[in-house]
């Protein structure tokens, strides 16, 4: 054989193996290419930045109103109120403060009954599922084809109380598969711990049905007290904390006399090193601006992960009764509003009106300063929206501040970032060192509600 | 030469060629060709302001003709007298892995495969070996009884190694301390990755899976979260996006225990500064690596 077909065949078996190596890379026989299941979508409550409640001290700061928070509607000014201890020397809260265990039509407002008729509609989660089949045929029929009127208004109210309070006097309703990704309050977890039988347990199953819909009822006003500051037991005097004689204020041990807006200072009198942390902002949550000179403030624009209620956030605009609703609304094409309109909650085909809705709020953001006369009148602004608007920002500070307008003006629906936080936002007063360990994953440590519950409980 | 030779040497010819053009089969199913303004693009450090503003108008358009969406797309520039640093508070981290999914929220991360910066490593108590770590755990609930949790992620350390085997610059350190990664100029050799010994760096191994259009963030960075293109590196910048804006970071806004702390280690009175002063610091991770975190754990006590 000669040297030139040697060659010849050489390169025609490199070919050929050549050949034989891109065919089997192409057809992946080998196997190598894993595919990994892919990670679901986070849901965005996952990741709600805003889950401490709204402190007494925030609405003190705010100007809102407080009127519901008097003690004097009841307690008597002269007259400091008793305590009582059990045989453990522990406090015996007194009735007034633990509450009525029945819902009553006063706890679901008209807005929120349409929103919880909704859920209970779909009943897709075990909570509503379980409540939907207490039901009977006609009053599921009934809620079916609920429109919001004044004569069904009523009629709705009637079945929806009514199968609430017949959960109210079953057995313990919880089940952790039930409950499971609700986060519960700390009062919830005490009774849960303690009194799972006997007399506290229609008020238990009333502090879960609460937890499960923290949005649409309301919370036990100045019913929710739990009594467990310090693992010693011997921190449980109301007035070691509270003014006896003037229930308005509160009292540290140096006899210095606090408002409720200043009660991070009373804690502070007993924790001092994590009152020095919390001063240098060291402790506890934190969001917002890590730089805080004046002016280096900036903004970013809306994300849908920062949309925390679709569904409400849709309707809100779909409806666009108030001032700010009904700028967003002009701003949709009329596609756009036709699929607001028919929007039924975040699933197959929600994208379009999810990107909509994002496009209008950064439109709104990065134009024209939407603080006109009237628009925000009824809302609860925040002292940071307040002082911002007071120096009538131009450029990034007017981005900043329309979108500080808009967090405001839709405080369950978009995530608000609280700059600074009290002691009171993230603990329970009178339960500091709980719940430290919900039962769900990914929970908060401590206390945690919506906007909507937090400004119904009582002043701390 | 010979007839038979002659069609000897066609054989031959044929099948080489018909195998290049197999082995370059691949390259029809590609559709993310660099456009010739991309091609021709300058190095980062190299355009002037008006080329960056051509740049990022590109980029603008590029998302908007994939999402439909038209993002904002900065590149802010470090701050002066500012550098950054991160503490984390391992006495509160309850292991819960929102700092992991906010971070993917905000960083607009391929979401499959699921690119994640932050890692969660639970330790047994009374150690602080991280061979003894678990990366995946999943219990029904954090925090577990007789664990502790330690985020790591991107230490935006001061001598990187990262920084000085990347045989192209598409990546450096920028003056306020954040290790950056121009994804225009990177060209996926995974060096970094190699030198990296916090495993920090990701590698879009695959094309980057579109993120639902309602789920992208729209305030973008040049050298920050501008979704990226399939052979390239990426990491976590502290938000830059964010962080050079004066905000703070996703992962710690999410944070429900407060673990998380950042803030400018040249200002005394910031937080970090105080928590440097004044609590038990006890490492930087890998410290006899001497690469100098900027990221800190310590304890309450």
């Amino acid at each position: 054989m000669t040297d030139y077909a040697k060659t010849g065949i050489t390169v025609g078996v490199v070919c050929v193996a050549f050949l034989a190596l891109t065919a089997a890379f192409l057809s992946d026989s080998g196997g190598t290419h894993l595919h990994r299941p892919a990670i679901a979508l986070v849901d965005t409550n996952f990741l709600d930045k805003s889950t401490t409640r709204r402190s007494y001290a925030d609405m003190v700061r705010a100007g809102a109103d407080l009127s519901d928070f008097d003690c004097y509607v009841c307690h008597d000014k002269k007259t400091p109120p008793p305590l009582r201890l059990d045989t453990n020397q522990n406090i015996i809260v007194a009735a007034e403060h633990v509450g009525p265990t029945t819902f009553t039509a006063d706890d679901i407002g008209t807005n929120e009954l349409a929103g919880l008729i909704g859920r209970l509609k779909a009943h897709s989660d075990p909570v509503s599922a379980f409540l939907w089949q207490k039901l009977s045929n006609p009053e599921q029929a009934l809620l079916t084809n609920y429109k919001p009127s004044e004569a069904g208004l009523k009629q709705a109210q009637d079945i929806v109380v009514s199968a609430l309070n017949k959960v109210v006097g079953e057995p313990c309703i919880y089940e952790a598969e039930r409950f499971k990704g609700i986060l519960p309050g700390a009062e919830t977890i005490v009774h849960l711990q303690q009194s799972r039988t006997g007399p506290n347990l229609a008020h238990l199953n009333r502090l879960l049905l609460e937890d499960a819909y923290p949005v649409e009822l309301a919370r036990n006003r100045h019913a929710d007290i739990v009594m467990g500051h310090g693992q010693h037991g011997r921190n449980n005097n109301c007035f070691n904390c509270h003014n006896e004689t003037n229930l308005t204020l509160l009292q540290p041990r140096d006899g210095r006399q606090l408002t409720f807006a200043q009660s991070s200072q009373l804690c502070g009198s007993c924790h001092g090193p994590t009152k020095a942390d919390w001063d240098a902002g060291a402790h506890g949550r934190t969001s917002g601006d890590w730089n805080r000179s004046p002016g280096a403030k900036g903004y970013s624009t809306f994300s849908a992960d920062e949309i925390k209620d679709w569904s409400g956030f849709a309707k809100k605009l779909a409806q666009h009764t108030d001032a700010v609703s009904a700028l967003l609304w002009q701003k949709l094409s009329n596609q756009e509003q036709a699929m607001l309109t028919n929007y039924q909650g975040p699933g197959p085909g929600s994208d379009q009106v999810q990107v909509a809705v994002v496009q209008v709020l950064n439109k709104i953001i990065g134009g024209q300063n939407i603080d006109e006369e009237k628009r925000f009148d009824g809302i609860m602004l925040r002292p940071e929206t307040t002082d911002l608007r007071r120096t009538s920002p131009t450029g990034t500070g007017l981005g900043r501040l329309n979108r500080l307008l808009l967090e405001d003006a839709y405080p369950q629906e978009l995530i608000r970032n609280i700059e600074r936080k009290d002691c009171v936002n993230c603990h329970n007063p009178h339960y500091p060192h709980f719940p430290s360990r919900p039962p769900a994953p990914g929970p908060h440590p401590l206390r945690e509600i919506g906007a909507t519950a937090a400004s119904l409980t009582s002043p701390e | 030469m010979g007839r038979r030779s002659f069609l000897r040497a066609s054989a031959v010819l044929t099948t080489g060629l018909a195998a290049l053009a197999a082995s370059l089969k691949p390259l029809l199913e590609m559709n993310d060709f660099p456009t010739m303004e991309r091609f021709l693009q300058k190095y980062y450090k190299e355009m002037t302001p008006e080329e960056m503003k051509k740049v990022l108008t590109r980029i603008e358009n590029e998302v908007e003709q994939q999402y439909k969406l038209r993002p904002h797309v900065r590149d802010l520039k470090p701050m002066d007298g500012v550098e950054y640093v991160y503490c984390l508070n391992l006495t509160r981290c309850i292991g819960c892995r929102k700092c992991v999914h906010a971070c993917v929220a905000e960083n607009n991360q391929s979401r499959d495969p699921e690119i994640q910066y932050i890692r969660v490593l639970r330790l047994p108590d009374g150690s602080l070996d991280v061979d003894k770590a678990e990366h995946f755990y999943a219990p029904p609930s954090v925090p577990e009884k007789g664990f502790f949790y330690m985020p790591v992620q991107c230490q935006q350390c001061k001598y990187p190694p990262c920084v000085k085997v990347c045989p192209v610059h598409a990546t450096w350190q920028e003056p306020d301390g954040i290790t950056v990664v121009d994804y225009d100029w990177c060209i996926g050799c995974r060096y970094c990755e190699a030198a990296c010994p916090y495993w920090a760096r990701r590698f879009n191994f695959t094309k980057p899976a579109a993120i639902p259009a309602e789920r992208l963030n729209l305030d973008m960075s040049y050298l920050g979260n501008r979704p990226r293109r399939q052979g390239v590196m990426e990491k976590c910048h502290f938000c830059i996006q964010r962080t050079r804006a004066g905000r703070y970071p996703a992962c710690l806004e999410v944070c429900p225990a407060g673990a998380r702390k950042f803030g400018n280690i040249l200002d005394p009175s910031s937080e970090v500064s105080y928590i440097l002063k004044s609590k038990r610091v006890f490492i930087q991770l890998k410290e006899e690596m001497g690469t100098s975190p900027r990221f800190f754990y310590y304890f309450d006590v």
